[in-house]
């Protein structure tokens, strides 16, 4: 199944979805497309934690968090919808996106966690993805190998 | 004899643009297409912090696309190998059983 940047195509069931939503909107390529496609980008704030007042001595992670207002990519029928992106303060990595699904009835919440982060030839990726669906684990992937590269050009028979 | 030279002109002039428009509209598309293929350029300063902090791959033209080859597990505990290829662009193709010989050359484990 595949995004051509346009349009989704090739997914069977709801899970496909779920799972191609992942990658084409909850990443930080994700963020990246709405912004540069005139969506609405917000930073809302910058190292975000829990209530000083309810936990004075937190010394856990802090989050930056943006807001991004996009139409959905992998289902083209629905609204345009927000979503929340954390991003690890210490570090700058995405560590997780956050939103209500309208596509579903009734809307749904949905986590998606990005995590084992590794930095391989001087980029950094993901080695763990998690998405959860109402607080229920829909999938884990585990990268076992990753590269970057140059993208292919096409070739006369794919023009 | 006027109004019939105007009237001509009117409909060459129809023609004509109805020609250039959609011509113009698909080199737009296209050329937006090529740009969102470069690594990104111009974004503000505060998405700039964290493409910086992933590195090359969205930094340096020569690594915009980004392969991940990995197990996906369901919430079933069923298990599959997946091949994800996502693009600076936005595009993304996931590929069920990737053959690990198709891996590229350069790989890195992690």
């Amino acid at each position: 199944m595949k995004f051509d940047g346009d349009q989704a195509t090739g997914f069977a069931d709801r899970f496909d979805e779920s799972l191609l939503e992942t990658f084409v909107a909850d990443t930080l390529e994700g963020l990246i497309y709405t912004q540069r496609n005139g969506g609405a980008v917000l930073l809302l704030g910058r190292g975000f934690g829990p209530d000083p007042r309810q936990y004075p001595d937190y010394k856990g992670p802090r989050y930056d968090i943006f807001e991004a207002v996009d139409s959905p990519r992998v289902h083209p029928d629905g609204k345009p919808h927000m979503k929340r992106y954390y991003f690890d303060t210490a570090t700058g990595l995405l560590a997780s996106t956050r939103y209500l699904d309208p596509t579903t009835s009734p809307a749904m919440t949905v986590v998606t966690r990005f995590s084992d982060w590794r930095s391989v030839a001087g980029s950094s990726y993901p080695g763990k993805i998690e998405r959860f669906e109402n607080d229920m684990l829909v999938f884990t992937f585990v990268v076992t190998n990753t590269t970057g590269r140059a993208k292919a050009k096409p070739t006369a028979s794919s023009r | 004899m006027r109004s019939t030279t105007i009237l001509k002109l009117a409909i060459w002039s129809g023609l004509v643009l109805g020609i250039l428009l959609p011509l113009n509209a698909q080199s737009g598309q296209a050329n937006k297409k090529a740009a969102l293929a470069e690594v990104p350029q111009g974004l503000p300063s505060d998405i700039r912090r964290h493409v910086d902090a992933v590195g090359l791959r969205l930094t340096v033209p020569g690594k915009e696309q980004s392969d991940y080859v990995g197990e996906l597990t369901d919430n079933k505990g069923g298990k599959k190998q997946l091949h994800v290829t996502q693009e600076v662009s936005g595009a993304v193709e996931i590929e069920d059983n990737a053959d690990p010989e198709k891996k590229q050359k350069g790989t890195s484990e992690i």
